[in-house]
C-alpha cells in the first residue's frame, strides 16, 4: 500500500477518536445552522416585502384613481404614481448577506428625475450594522480559519514536545508524508463539515444544488485550503505547543481582525467618493432653476436630446406637463457626469478591493462568496443601473402621453409599465487563484522548511 | 506588601527581558498611529468636505431669484450631520449611517448616502479605529503577555518553591496581577499619548465644551475594561494545568465575546424586535396622512371645518375676503398635521431601534466588549441616540423652515392670482442654515447604566476571586 495512504488512515482513526475534532467541527456546525436560520428569517422578510409591493401599488393606484376620475391628466397622474422597484435576491444570499443589510432592496421611483432617487438609507438600525452579520459566510471566512489552526498547529510539535518526532524521522517514513496525512484528515474533516452544513442550508433555504451552489462551496474550500497552507508553515516552523497556539492565534488575529479593519480605513481614506452629495445638490439646483427661465429655453435643450419631439408646439403659459417633465430629464442631464463618476469610482474601489483584499484572505473569501451570492457592492450598483434603465423606459412610455396632453382613465393604469428585477445574474466575481495561490504557496514552504534537519 | 511590590518589579522585569514584549509594543504603537492617522484624515475630510457643500448650498439659497414661497419650500435645503466630537476616536456608527438629508415640503425625506451603502461587504470583518484597538487589542496583549505568568510558575515548580519561602498566596497572585499590569503601561500610556494627540488637534474636539469629560469617561470605561481582562488572564493562569490550555481558554473567551457574541447580540435583537420594511413604514405613513384628510377637496370634513372656523375667526364669509392668504394658511395647517403623523411613525420606529440597541446593552452581561462599545461610542456621540438626534433636529427644522415659507405666502401673497406672484430675493436672506447641535453628554450617558454595571461586575468578580484564590500546588 502507499506509504501516504496507509499513513493516512492511522491519521483518519486518530482524528475520529479525538474528541477536538468533534467538538470543532460539532461549534462550526451549530454556527452554521444558526447562521442559516439568520438567512432564512433575512430571505423571508424580503421576500414579504416583495411579495407586499402588488398590493401597496394597488393601493396606491386606487388612490390616484380616486383622484382622477372619471380621468385626469397624464403627466399629473404620473407625479403621483411611483413604481416599485426591487432586487431579487437568490437563495445564496441567505448565506452571504454581502451590503444587503446596509443598502435598499426595494426602491419606489416616480418620473421625476431619477438621481435624486436611488441613495436614500434603508430603515436600518446602524447600531446593530456596525455589530455586523452573522452569516454562513461569516461562520466560514471568520471562524473556520481559527477551528482549522486550532486544530493542525500542534500537528508535528506534539510529537516534538513528546521527544517522539525525532524517532518519527529515523523510522523511515518522511516527515512530510507525516504531516500532509495529518494535515489531509484534518482539512477535510473541516472541509467535510463545510460541505454537510451547506446541505444543510441548501435544503433548507431551497438552494438549487446546481453548477452555481458548488462555484460557491468551492470558495469556501479554496480559503480553508489557504488555511491549512498556514497551519502546515506554523506545525513546521515552530518548535513546540504553547509557541505555536501563540503563533497561530496572533496569524488569525491579524489577518482575520486587524488586517481587514486596516484594509477598510485605509482603502475608505484614499478613496473617497464624494460625487454622490454633489449631484443631488447639483440635480436640485439645475432643475428648480427651471422654473425660472423661459419655458422654450428648456424645451430647446431636450430637444436637442430628444430629437424626435422637435418641432412640437411651444408650451404656452406657466406650465405643461411636458415642459414639466422635460426639466425633470435635463435635470438629470445636468448632472450625467457626477452620476458617472459616482458609479465609476464605486466600482474602481471595489476593484482595488478586490485587487487588495488577497492580503487577508478572509476578506478576500467574504468578496467571493457574496460576489457569487449576488449580494455585493457590484449586484447592488447593477440593480441601481435597472431602476435607471426602468426609469428611461417609463420616460418614454409617457413622453407621447404628455406631448399630446392626453388624459388616462383608471381603467388604462393597467397598462402602466412594470419593473422586471432581471433573471437574477450574478455579476462576475474575483478569481479563486489567489486563494489557491496562497494555499499551494505555503504549503510548498512548508514542505521546504521541513527538509531542514534542525527542525527535530 | 513588599512582597507583592517585589513580585511586580520581578513579573515586569521579566517581560522588558524579552525582545517580544518590545516587539509588540512597537507593533501595537503602529497600529496605534495608522488608526489614529487614517481616522483623522477621514474625519477632517469629511468636515470640510460638509463645510464645503454647506456654503455651497448657502450660496445657492441666497442666490435664488424671487420666487414664490411654495416653490423655495419645494426647492428644500440640505441637513448635514458633522462627525461626532470623537469620531476620529471612535466612529461608532458613523459609517452605517446617511451623513445629510434633503428637507423639503409635505416629505420627511430618509438620510442619503450611507458610507457602509458604498462600500464592499469584505470589509463588514471591521473598522479600525483607537477604540477598536482599545477595546479589542488591548485585551488580547494582556492575554498574550499574561497567560503563563501563574502557569508557568506552577509548571517550573517554583510555585512550591516560592510557597515554601513563605510567599502569601494573596501577595504572589497581587504581585502578578500589578506585574502584568506594568508591563501593560507602556501600551496604554501610548494609547492615551496617540489619542491625546489626534483628538486635542481635532477642531471638533477641542471645540465641543464637554471634550474632557467625554475623554475622562472613556478612560474609565477602558480601565475597568482593561482590568476585567488582566483579571481574567491570571485567574485562568492560576487554575489552567498548561500554558497551552491557559491561552487557549483566554482566546476562546477573547473570540466568543469579542467577535461572535456583537453578532448573536445583533442578532438577537433584530428577532425580538424587527423592524419594518421601508416599503410598509412608508405605505402606514401614507395611509394615515390620507386620513388626515384632503385639503383640495371642497367636500372634505376636516378642512370644511377647519374653513369654517378660519372664516369665523376672521368674522367674513368668503375666503377671498380674508385678510390673509387661506391657500397658504391651509397649506401650513397640512403641514403640521403631516408632519405630527411623520412625527408619530418615525418616534415608534426610533423606539424600536432603541428597544434593539437595549437588548444589546442587555446582552453586554455576558459579553463585556459590548458593554464598553456602548460607553464608549455615547460618550464619543457617535452612537444611535446622537444619529437619531441629528434626524429628530432635521425634521424640526423641516418644519420649521417649511412654516416660514408658508407664513411668507400668507402674508405676502394675495389669494387671487396666488401662483402668478413672486417673492424678492431679501426674503430668502433671514433664513438661517441647519445647524446641528452634539446630544449632551448626560443625555448620551441616560442609556448606558447596564454597560457599566457589566463593565463593573466582568472588573471586580475575577479581581475579588483572585483575592481569595489560593494558587493550585500540583
Amino acid at each position: 500500500m502507499n506509504p501516504f495512504v496507509s499513513l493516512a488512515r492511522w491519521e483518519l482513526r486518530h482524528a475520529v477518536r479525538s474528541g477536538a475534532v468533534w467538538l470543532i467541527c460539532g461549534g462550526l456546525l451549530l454556527a452554521s445552522v444558526i447562521a442559516t436560520w439568520a438567512g432564512q428569517r433575512r430571505l423571508a422578510a424580503h421576500e414579504r416585502e416583495i411579495a407586499a409591493l402588488p398590493a401597496h401599488y394597488a393601493t396606491q393606484m386606487e388612490q390616484v384613481a380616486k383622484q382622477f376620475t372619471p380621468d385626469g391628466a397624464a403627466g399629473y397622474i404620473s407625479y403621483y404614481t411611483f413604481y416599485p422597484t426591487h432586487h431579487s435576491m437568490t437563495p445564496l444570499a441567505g448565506l452571504a448577506f454581502g451590503v444587503r443589510d446596509v443598502v435598499p432592496n426595494v426602491i419606489w421611483i416616480r418620473l421625476l428625475g431619477i438621481e435624486g432617487q436611488l441613495y436614500d438609507s434603508d430603515l436600518g438600525n446602524p447600531w446593530v450594522q456596525a455589530l455586523g452579520n452573522l452569516d454562513f459566510a461569516f461562520v466560514w471566512c471568520a471562524l473556520a480559519p481559527l477551528a482549522l489552526l486550532v486544530l493542525c498547529h500542534d500537528l508535528l510539535t506534539r510529537d516534538r514536545d513528546g521527544g517522539r518526532l525525532p524517532v518519527l524521522a529515523v523510522q523511515g517514513g518522511s516527515l512530510a508524508a507525516l504531516l500532509f496525512a495529518r494535515l489531509a484528515v484534518r482539512t477535510a474533516a473541516v472541509a467535510l463539515t463545510a460541505a454537510g452544513a451547506f446541505g444543510l442550508a441548501a435544503g433548507w433555504l431551497h438552494i438549487p444544488l446546481d453548477g452555481r451552489a458548488l462555484h460557491w462551496i468551492a470558495g469556501v474550500w479554496a480559503h480553508l485550503a489557504c488555511w491549512a497552507g498556514v497551519a502546515a508553515v506554523i506545525a513546521v516552523v515552530v518548535r513546540n505547543v504553547a509557541a505555536s497556539l501563540a503563533l497561530a492565534i496572533t496569524a488569525w488575529t491579524a489577518a482575520v481582525v486587524l488586517v481587514p479593519a486596516l484594509l477598510n480605513l485605509a482603502l475608505v481614506t484614499a478613496f473617497p467618493v464624494t460625487e454622490g452629495l454633489a449631484l443631488t445638490v447639483k440635480q436640485r439646483q439645475e432643475s428648480h432653476a427651471a422654473w425660472d427661465k423661459p419655458r422654450a429655453e428648456t424645451m430647446e435643450k431636450f430637444y436637442a436630446h430628444n430629437p424626435d419631439w422637435a418641432g412640437t408646439p411651444p408650451v404656452q403659459g406657466r406650465f405643461a406637463w411636458r415642459w414639466y417633465y422635460a426639466m425633470q430629464e435635463m435635470g438629470d442631464r445636468s448632472v450625467a457626469r457626477e452620476s458617472a463618476g459616482y458609479r465609476r469610482n464605486l466600482r474602481a474601489r471595489q476593484a482595488a478591493i478586490t485587487r487588495l483584499a488577497w492580503i487577508a484572505p478572509a476578506a478576500y473569501a467574504q468578496l467571493v462568496l457574496s460576489a457569487r451570492a449576488g449580494t455585493d457592492l457590484d449586484a447592488h450598483l447593477d440593480y441601481l443601473d435597472r431602476v435607471r434603465a426602468f426609469h428611461a423606459d417609463v420616460r418614454k412610455r409617457f413622453y407621447p402621453l404628455f406631448f399630446a396632453e392626453a388624459s388616462l382613465t383608471p381603467a388604462e393604469y393597467a397598462t402602466f409599465p412594470r419593473f422586471e428585477p432581471g433573471t437574477g445574474r450574478v455579476p462576475s466575481s474575483p478569481p479563486l487563484w489567489p486563494l489557491l495561490g496562497l494555499a499551494g504557496a505555503s504549503l510548498s514552504a512548508a514542505a521546504f522548511l521541513l527538509r531542514r534537519p534542525t527542525l527535530l | 506588601m513588599s512582597q507583592t511590590f517585589t513580585i511586580a518589579r520581578a513579573e515586569w522585569r521579566l517581560h522588558r527581558r524579552r525582545r517580544s514584549y518590545w516587539l509588540l509594543i512597537a507593533l501595537f504603537a503602529a497600529i496605534l498611529v495608522t488608526a489614529a492617522g487614517l481616522n483623522r484624515t477621514r474625519q477632517l475630510a469629511e468636515r470640510e468636505r460638509q463645510q464645503s457643500f454647506q456654503q455651497l448650498v448657502r450660496a445657492q439659497w441666497e442666490g435664488q431669484p424671487e420666487r414664490h414661497p411654495h416653490r423655495v419650500a419645494h426647492y428644500g435645503t440640505f441637513a448635514f450631520k458633522p462627525p461626532g466630537p470623537l469620531a476620529a476616536f471612535d466612529p461608532g456608527v458613523e459609517s452605517y449611517a446617511g451623513r445629510s438629508v434633503y428637507l423639503e415640503a409635505h416629505r420627511q425625506n430618509a438620510t442619503n448616502f450611507t458610507p457602509a451603502g458604498e462600500l464592499s461587504s469584505a470589509f463588514r470583518l471591521g473598522e479600525l479605529s483607537l477604540a477598536f484597538v482599545l477595546q479589542l487589542i488591548l485585551p488580547l496583549v494582556a492575554i498574550v503577555l499574561g497567560h503563563r505568568a501563574m502557569v508557568d510558575e506552577a509548571a517550573s515548580g517554583r510555585l512550591r518553591l516560592l510557597l515554601g519561602q513563605g510567599v502569601v498566596a494573596r501577595a504572589l497572585v497581587l504581585g502578578k496581577l500589578s506585574g502584568l499590569g506594568l508591563a501593560l503601561a507602556p501600551f496604554i500610556a501610548l494609547g492615551l499619548l496617540v489619542s491625546g494627540a489626534t483628538l486635542l488637534t481635532d477642531p471638533a474636539f477641542t471645540g465641543d465644551a464637554s471634550a474632557l469629560a467625554r475623554t475622562a469617561i472613556i478612560g474609565v470605561a477602558v480601565a475597568l475594561h482593561t482590568l476585567a481582562w488582566l483579571a481574567l488572564t491570571i485567574w485562568i493562569s492560576v487554575r489552567a494545568t498548561s500554558a497551552a490550555k491557559a491561552c487557549g481558554t483566554l482566546v476562546t473567551l477573547w473570540i466568543a465575546t469579542m467577535i461572535i457574541a456583537p453578532r448573536a447580540a445583533a442578532l438577537v435583537a433584530e428577532t425580538l424586535h424587527p423592524l419594518p420594511d421601508k416599503t410598509s413604514f412608508a405605505a402606514a405613513m401614507a395611509e394615515d396622512v390620507r386620513k388626515l384628510g384632503d385639503a383640495h377637496d371642497p367636500n372634505d370634513p376636516h378642512f370644511a371645518r377647519f374653513r369654517q372656523e378660519t372664516l369665523a375667526r376672521y368674522g367674513v364669509s368668503k375666503v377671498e375676503d380674508l385678510p390673509v392668504n387661506y391657500g397658504a394658511v391651509v397649506m401650513a395647517h397640512g403641514e403640521e398635521l403631516s408632519a405630527q403623523t411623520f412625527a408619530r411613525h418615525f418616534a415608534a420606529l426610533a423606539g424600536r431601534m432603541e428597544a434593539q440597541v437595549d437588548v444589546i446593552e442587555r446582552a453586554s452581561l455576558f459579553a463585556v466588549p459590548l458593554a464598553i462599545r456602548t460607553i464608549s461610542a455615547a460618550a464619543a456621540g457617535t452612537d444611535l441616540r446622537a444619529q437619531l438626534k441629528f434626524e429628530q433636529e432635521a425634521e424640526a427644522y423641516r418644519f420649521h423652515f417649511v412654516q416660514e415659507l408658508n407664513a411668507l405666502h400668507r402674508d405676502k401673497i394675495t389669494f387671487a392670482n396666488d401662483r402668478d406672484q413672486k417673492l424678492s430675493p431679501e426674503h430668502w436672506k433671514q433664513f438661517a442654515d441647519f445647524r446641528a447641535t452634539p446630544l449632551p453628554l448626560a443625555d448620551a450617558l441616560r442609556g448606558t447604566a447596564f454597560s457599566w454595571l457589566a463593565v463593573l461586575i466582568w472588573a471586580l468578580v475575577p479581581t475579588l476571586a483572585l483575592l481569595r484564590l489560593r494558587p493550585i500546588v500540583r
